[in-house]
């Protein structure tokens, strides 16, 4: 069942990396072997007090790797220029696990950014598809006001609007149920399912037990961040 | 090991510190000069870029002209009108006293469009938006936004530093007009009611007009436009140098501000000197 997606070219992929994080979280992280392919999930505990390693920001090659490399639709970001890169960024939608707006712009302003710099949709357009998913999101609209301003459960919905508005290649989702009540896992779960279907990956961070431990969430690969490791838990065939 | 030796050991290791610390200053004074003049030259080169001007590109430019141009203004005509005061009754005072008053013109071209007008308005550009923009963006770097943005596709140097260089050179080259406008106005004015002005409205705008010429423009044009995107590109770099603590953020606006207000002296005494300098070359040869 594996051999077909193990043939498609990989959409992100770790070749021994090993990545330094930051001092206070001390040493690098190592063994960082991971292929994603169009449609693949994979999902990496983290401890909830350490924080999220840098892991999706080597994914973006905005971390220079201690050794190996890393790649993006076959292109390795040590090799790709500033102008190249910053494309190849524009197809990644990602979730921050910390704060992740740019606060001297309004949360819709900040949602809409993206799509507006890399493509030439009219903003009507956009801003009509992130309505769309801020519904999903049971979110009522798009937050208009500033990241200062907004709850922070409607902040980290809003992010998701912000990843999935798009339909990106690769989805990079730092702890995205940080804050957020259980009742908002399932539709997240379905947006993710969707994107896969659509042909995107997926690398899940997350330090939340319900998430890991959901049957839902169809991981292909799962991995834990132990001490400077990143252990593969186990690889299932779904 | 002899004393004389012992002496001579003394001040070549002497020498040499000396010549290691010059060293080192003279690479760190290099690189505050060199650093920006590429990050300007870079800023100008993605200028050049039909591609670079995406949609938010130009919405970041047009609130940055709004901020340091625009919104400026009330603040430079405040100036002028004290300037305008202080130089034009000045000079037409005193020049009325020693019967040169036809000399007002030249005078005050050579005074207020080729020196005072550029160099206020970089002052009134640097006071109030260069200290904003280290502030600014030493604050998004601080905050990770800066990284928010590289992460989205978004260079910082095309988004955040590019505008803010060719939103200052715009700003600066506007204000200076406004400013040797008003100061021109508010002189006559004050002149008037004063009784230093003789001759009238049309004598004196006439006598100022008529010495306008083209080497007005090889002044202004340099003056406010390469000071302007040396303001813009000096206050971006030292912001988004920012490795520390917030409580640094008033200490990189405070050397943003001085490190512009330098390069500003520095340029128009440069270019004032290359200027005159080829004219009194030509005038001699």
């Amino acid at each position: 069942m594996s051999e077909p997606t193990q043939k498609q070219p990989p959409i992100l992929e770790f070749r021994e990396t090993v990545i330094a994080r930051e001092p206070a979280r001390g040493g690098r992280l190592e063994g960082i072997n991971l292929r994603l392919a169009a449609g693949e999930l994979a999902m990496i505990r983290v401890d909830r007090m350490g924080g999220c390693p840098p892991l999706a920001a080597a994914a973006e090659g905005l971390v220079p790797v201690v050794n190996g490399s890393v790649w993006f639709q076959e292109a390795c970001w040590s090799r790709c220029g500033p102008a190249q890169s910053a494309r190849m960024r524009g197809q990644i939608g990602r979730t921050f696990d910390r704060s992740g707006w740019v606060s001297n712009l309004s949360i819709v302003e900040n949602v809409v950014l993206r799509l507006r710099h890399h493509t030439r949709r009219s903003t009507k357009e956009i801003l009509s598809e992130a309505e769309q998913l801020a519904h999903q999101f049971g979110l009522p609209e798009v937050p208009k006001g500033r990241s200062s301003f907004v709850p922070a459960a409607d902040l980290r919905r809003a992010q998701w609007v912000r990843a999935f508005l798009g339909e990106p290649s690769l989805l990079l989702l730092e702890r995205p149920m940080l804050g957020v009540a259980a009742t908002g896992l399932e539709p997240f779960i379905a947006a993710v399912k969707a994107a896969r279907r659509r042909g995107a990956a997926v690398m899940w961070i997350t330090s939340d037990e319900r998430v890991w431990e959901s049957d839902a969430v169809e991981a292909r690969w799962r991995h834990v961040v132990e001490g400077h490791k990143l252990r593969p838990v186990t690889e299932t065939h779904k | 090991m002899p004393e004389q030796s012992r002496g001579w050991v003394s001040i070549r290791t002497g020498c040499a510190a000396l010549l290691d610390g010059t060293a080192i200053a003279t690479v760190r004074l290099l690189r505050r000069i060199t650093y920006p003049l590429g990050v300007l030259g870079s800023a100008l080169l993605l200028a050049l870029q039909p591609r670079v001007w995406t949609r938010p590109v130009r919405n970041v430019l047009a609130r940055q002209v709004l901020f340091t141009g625009v919104e400026a203004l009330f603040f430079s005509v405040r100036v002028s009108v004290a300037v305008g005061i202080l130089i034009v009754v000045q000079a037409q005072l005193w020049l009325s006293q020693i019967g040169e008053s036809e000399w007002m013109g030249n005078l005050l071209l050579n005074v207020l469009v080729r020196e005072i007008g550029p160099l206020l308005a970089n002052f009134v550009v640097v006071v109030r938006s260069g200290t904003a923009i280290a502030t600014e963006l030493a604050h998004m770097r601080l905050e990770g936004e800066v990284d928010v943005l590289d992460a989205q596709g978004l260079d910082p140097m095309i988004y955040l530093v590019m505008p803010r260089v060719i939103a200052t050179a715009i700003s600066v080259f506007c204000l200076a007009v406004v400013i040797v406008t008003v100061t021109f106005l508010s002189g006559y004015v004050v002149g008037e009611l004063l009784g230093a002005v003789r001759g009238g409205p049309a004598v004196f705008f006439s006598g100022i007009l008529s010495e306008v010429g083209v080497e007005e423009l090889y002044f202004f044009l340099p003056k406010t436009l390469i000071s302007g995107l040396l303001i813009g590109a000096i206050c971006s770099v030292e912001g988004l140098s920012i490795r520390g603590a917030v409580t640094e953020i008033p200490q990189i606006a405070g050397r943003g501000a001085v490190r512009s207000l330098t390069i500003v002296f520095g340029v128009s005494a440069v270019l004032s000197l290359i200027i005159y300098g080829s004219v009194l070359f030509i005038d001699v040869f």
